[in-house]
């Protein structure tokens, strides 16, 4: 499974974006085994302008959603602390999707190196990053 | 909507399978849905693409600064 992170879905869809940008995510966000879990999506949502959500809603609609594992604030505190331990800070929204995609062994790609810091302290992250294309 | 459908006896027997349901119907529906939603993804994806859709605000590279904020 392909868990898009949101920096991936914030690139594809703002209009500055650089057309070979977009080209190079779309094939994440097309991918049959592309997921969303809640994390991606609040994190997407929540600074979308009010004319741009019903756009981003009605594509995010039409990816299969990651259920929120049960433990996901338990298993996001432990992460962290892990991650503190191990003297990285990282952003809290990067902790809980990496706890989702721990927990459903999905492979988070993006063009943040927050996620390489975190896979540092826990292996079991798979994660692809990108470089942006220029 | 009830509709009728001619489906190959391996097809079916496949979608149970990959589908992990008992029900005929519930099969054909399972994978009907999933891969409509897939054509819809991708079509609304390619607006995006195109430049036909597209929204404000900024990029992920712009955001970097407010997330690693501590």
């Amino acid at each position: 499974m392909i868990l898009p992170d949101s920096v991936l879905w914030i690139d594809f869809s703002r209009i500055k974006t650089p057309v070979v940008v977009k080209q190079q995510i779309a094939p994440y966000l097309r991918a049959a085994d592309t997921v969303l879990c809640d994390p991606v999506r609040f994190e997407v949502l929540r600074c979308e302008r009010r004319t741009d959500r019903a756009r981003t809603e009605a594509i995010f609609a039409t990816v299969p959603l990651l259920p929120t594992p049960a433990n996901f604030w338990q298993e996001s505190i432990k992460l962290g602390q892990l991650c503190m331990d191990g003297g990285i800070t990282v952003p809290p929204l990067d902790v809980m999707i990496a706890t989702v995609a721990i927990h459903h062994k999905a492979e988070v790609v993006t063009f943040d190196t927050h996620f390489e810091l975190i896979q540092k302290v826990m292996p079991k992250l798979q994660v692809r990053l990108l470089k942006r294309a220029v | 909507m009830k509709v009728t459908v001619e489906v190959s006896q391996k097809d079916l027997r496949d979608m149970m399978r990959f589908s992990g349901e008992k029900q005929r119907s519930a099969a054909i529906s399972k994978f009907l849905t999933s891969s409509l939603m897939l054509s819809r993804r991708r079509e609304l994806l390619d607006k995006f693409v195109s430049g036909e859709w597209g929204t404000a605000g900024p990029t992920g590279d712009e955001m970097k600064d407010e997330w690693v904020r501590p």
